[in-house]
C-alpha cells in the first residue's frame, strides 16, 4: 500500500491517468490543483508514470482505491476506460477530462463509445475540443471547454476543476463560461467582420443562454454568408437549427415548416410528415420534443419529454378509462425520452425508464439486456451485468461482443494502472 | 397542415419589373405570359411612357406597384419590393422574368411540369443574349450566360429566409438564399432581346452603365466595354417546340 491505512490521509482528489504524468494533455491544469490540494495519481507503477512528476502527486495502486473513502474524493478521469472502475465506487464528484476527439491510436473501436457514456456520467466533463464541447452541451450541463482561444474562458474552465477539488459542484461556473464565449465570438464579428462560422458559433452559445431571439438573427446572418460563400451544406448545416431556435421560442408549427423545408432525404421528408401528423393532432408538445430531438439537443428533449411524461401518468392514473390513443401517446414520449437519455450517455436513468416500458420486441429485448448489464456494471454488480449480457447474446448471437468489449476494457484499465497504453 | 411542398396545383406568380417598356417587348410579353402564368405581378419603376395603363390593360396582372421615383439606382431595394409584392399575392411558384425575356416555346410547355412536383424548389434555364437581331445571340469571352444556368423560378416557402444582397447594380432576379434549397438545372432556354435592338440602342445602354457604375464596381469594366464590339461573335438561334 503507497500510504497509510492506519493514517487514512487519502488525497481528496484522485486523478484516473490516460498517460504518465509527463506525457497527460491535463497535467498542466491538474498542476494548478496541488497549490492547495495533494492528489492522488492512479498507479501500480510510480516509477513509470510519476517521474517528473511535482512531490505532492501520490500514487495510489488500484487496491488503495477500495480504501479511498470517495464520499470525500473528487475523482478526475483522464480516460473512459476506468469508468466501469470507477462509477460503483460513487465520488463526491467525478470530473472527465477529454480531448474529445479518439483516443491515440485511432484503432480502438470501444473509445468512442465509452468516452460519450462517462460524459453522460460524470458530474462535469472538460474538454480541449471545442466540436465536442459543443455537443456535449447539447447533451447535458456542467460542461467545460480549455481550448486556449481566449484566456477568459480557459480560466472559468481551471476554476471549475479549482471548485471541484474543493468539493463544490462546479456546474454554475459553466453558464459564465458560456456568456464568456458568446461575447468572445461578438467581439471577434465586431472585428473581423460578417462569417459564417463564427456568426454560428455565436448563434449556438446564444441558444445555449437562452437567447433565442438574437441567436435567430445570428444564424440567419451565418446562414446568408454561407450560401454567399457557396456552401452547399448551409441549409442542413445551418439553416436547421433555426427549427430549434424556433422551438425554443415556443414557435412548434413555424419549426416544424422549418424542419420541412430543409428535410431532402427520404428520413427527413417522413419526420416532416410525422410532425405534421403531431401537430394535427393537438400534440404540439411532443412535436417540439421531436424538433429538438433532430437538432440533437437531447439536453433540451429531455426536459421536455420528462416533464410530458409526467403529465401523461398524471391523466393516465386520474382516469380510468385511459383509451389505447392515450397509451399510445405515453409510450411513444417514453420511447422519445429513452433513446434521448442514451444520446446523452445516461445510461442509469435510461435504465429505470425502460424497466417501465412493457411494449418490447425482441430486439427491444436485447438492447434492454445490454443496457441492464451496462447500468449494473455502473453499480458495480458485476456478476449481474454478466448475467444480463449473457441474456441478451441469447436473444441476439452478436450481443456477445458485450463480454469480450468487458474484458477488453478491463485489461486496458489494468494497463493504464502499469502506465501503458490503454492498446493491447 | 398542409405540407411545404405541393406536388400539384400549384400557383404559378409572374413576377416582373418594368421602366419605359411600353414601346418595345413587353405587350408581347405579357401576352405570353398571360397564357402561361396564373398571375402576374409587377413593380414599375417610375414610368413616364404608359407602361403602366398597358400592363393594368391584362387582366392577369393582379397587383401593380407603380413607383413616383425610380429605384434603379439602389437595385436590391427594387427587387426586395417585387418580392415582397409578389409573395403577398400566396403565390405557390415564382417565375422571375424581365420585359425584354421570352422563354422557349419547349419551355413555356414544360413550366407545369417543373412546378408540380415535391423534390425541388428552384429551377435554372439558361439565358441567351440575342444581339442585334431576334435571329441570332451572341457568344463570346464576354457574353456566355448560356454557358451557365439562371435560376428562374422558384417555389414560394412561406416563413423562409429569403434575402437580397444589399447590391445597387446587377442585383439577382430572385433572393440568393433560395439557392440553398434543392433545385434543378435544365436545360430548358429563354431569351433576352434587351440587346438585340439597333447599335444606337446598345450605345445608349452602355453610357448608361458606365454612367452607373464608372469604376466597374458592380460589374466588369471589359464586359461593358464588349458593348461597342464591332464584330461580336454571333450564333443563329434555332427554336425547339
Amino acid at each position: 500500500m503507497t500510504i497509510s491505512r492506519i493514517t487514512q490521509a487519502w488525497p481528496s482528489v484522485i486523478v484516473f491517468p490516460d498517460l504518465a504524468w509527463n506525457r497527460s494533455p491535463f497535467a498542466a491544469p491538474l498542476q494548478s490543483i496541488t497549490a492547495k490540494h495533494r492528489i492522488g495519481w492512479v498507479t501500480n507503477r510510480p516509477d513509470r508514470t510519476l517521474e517528473d512528476a511535482p512531490p505532492c502527486i501520490t500514487p495510489l495502486s488500484l487496491a488503495d482505491c477500495d480504501h479511498v473513502d470517495w464520499s470525500k474524493a473528487t475523482a478526475i478521469v483522464l480516460h473512459p476506460y476506468w469508468a466501469p472502475f470507477l462509477l460503483p465506487r460513487r465520488p463526491r464528484l467525478l470530473g472527465f477530462c477529454t480531448s474529445g476527439q479518439s483516443q491515440p491510436g485511432g484503432t480502438d473501436e470501444h473509445a468512442d463509445k465509452w468516452r460519450d457514456r462517462l460524459s453522460g456520467e460524470a458530474s462535469f466533463v472538460l474538454t480541449s475540443s471545442e466540436p465536442y464541447y459543443l455537443d456535449l452541451a447539447f447533451r447535458r450541463d456542467g460542461v467545460f471547454v480549455m481550448d486556449g482561444a481566449d484566456d477568459t474562458s480557459d480560466w472559468f474552465a481551471l476554476q471549475a476543476l479549482l471548485w471541484a477539488a474543493d468539493g463544490t459542484d462546479p456546474l454554475p461556473l459553466a453558464r459564465l463560461q458560456q456568456q464568456r464565449r458568446e461575447a468572445a465570438y461578438r467581439e471577434r464579428i465586431a472585428v473581423a467582420g460578417d462569417n459564417a462560422v463564427i456568426s454560428f458559433y455565436r448563434s449556438v452559445y446564444l441558444y445555449l443562454l437562452g437567447d433565442a431571439s438574437q441567436a435567430q438573427k445570428e444564424l440567419l446572418c451565418a446562414f446568408e454568408q454561407a450560401v454567399l460563400s457557396g456552401d452547399e451544406h448551409s441549409l442542413s448545416d445551418i439553416y436547421r437549427f433555426r427549427s430549434a431556435i424556433q422551438t425554443a421560442l415556443g414557435q412548434t408549427a413555424e419549426a416544424a415548416m422549418t424542419y420541412e423545408t430543409t428535410a431532402v432525404t427520404d428520413q427527413e421528408r417522413t419526420n416532416a410528415a410525422q410532425l405534421r401528423l403531431r401537430l394535427e393532432a393537438g400534440q404540439t408538445d411532443i412535436a417540439a420534443a421531436m424538433l429538438l430531438r433532430w437538432n440533437d439537443d437531447h439536453r433540451g428533449a429531455v426536459a421536455r419529454l420528462e416533464k410530458l411524461l409526467q403529465t401523461e401518468t398524471a391523466e393516465e392514473e386520474a382516469s380510468d378509462a385511459a383509451g389505447a390513443a392515450t397509451a399510445e401517446r405515453t409510450a411513444f414520449i417514453q420511447q422519445l425520452l429513452i433513446d434521448s437519455l442514451l444520446q446523452a450517455g445516461r445510461i442509469r436513468q435510461a435504465n429505470a425508464h425502460l424497466a417501465e416500458w412493457r411494449t418490447f420486441k425482441v430486439r427491444d429485448r436485447c438492447e434492454y439486456e445490454l443496457l441492464r448489464g451496462t447500468a449494473r456494471l455502473y453499480e458495480g454488480r458485476r456478476l449481474k451485468a454478466v448475467r444480463a449480457f449473457l441474456r441478451a447474446a441469447e436473444l441476439r448471437h452478436d450481443a456477445i461482443g458485450a463480454l469480450s468489449e468487458l474484458a477488453h476494457i478491463d485489461a486496458a484499465a489494468k494497463r493504464l494502472a502499469e502506465g501503458e497504453s490503454s492498446h493491447a | 397542415m398542409r405540407s411545404v411542398r405541393k406536388p400539384s396545383d400549384n400557383k404559378l406568380t409572374v413576377m416582373m419589373q418594368v421602366r419605359n417598356e411600353r414601346g418595345r417587348y413587353l405587350e408581347a410579353s405579357l401576352t405570353e405570359l398571360s397564357e402561361l402564368a396564373d398571375e402576374i405581378v409587377i413593380v414599375d419603376d417610375a414610368s413616364t411612357d404608359g407602361t403602366p395603363e398597358l400592363c393594368r390593360s391584362f387582366p392577369k396582372v393582379v397587383r401593380l406597384v407603380e413607383l413616383r421615383r425610380p429605384m434603379f439606382a439602389e437595385e436590391w431595394k427594387l427587387r426586395s419590393l417585387l418580392w415582397e409584392t409578389a409573395v403577398s399575392t400566396e403565390p405557390d411558384w415564382l417565375l422571375a422574368i424581365d420585359a425584354d425575356e421570352f422563354l422557349e416555346r419547349r419551355a413555356g410547355r414544360q413550366l407545369r411540369e417543373l412546378i408540380n412536383q415535391d423534390r425541388y424548389d428552384w429551377a435554372a434555364l439558361r439565358m441567351y443574349d440575342f444581339w442585334g437581331s431576334l435571329t441570332h445571340y451572341r457568344d463570346d469571352m464576354w457574353w456566355n450566360l448560356h454557358r451557365r444556368h439562371t435560376m428562374m423560378l422558384v417555389r414560394y416557402i412561406p416563413g423562409y429566409h429569403y434575402a437580397y444582397p444589399r447590391w445597387d447594380h446587377h442585383v439577382p432576379r430572385l433572393p440568393y438564399t433560395c439557392a440553398a434549397l434543392p433545385g434543378v438545372r435544365t436545360e430548358l432556354r429563354a431569351k433576352h432581346y434587351g440587346w438585340a435592338g439597333s447599335q444606337e440602342e446598345r450605345e445608349a445602354k452602355y453610357e448608361r452603365y458606365k454612367r452607373m457604375d464608372p469604376d466597374g464596381r458592380w460589374g466588369s469594366i471589359d464586359q461593358y466595354e464588349s458593348i461597342l464590339d464591332p464584330a461580336p461573335n454571333l450564333i443563329r438561334w434555332s427554336e425547339e417546340e
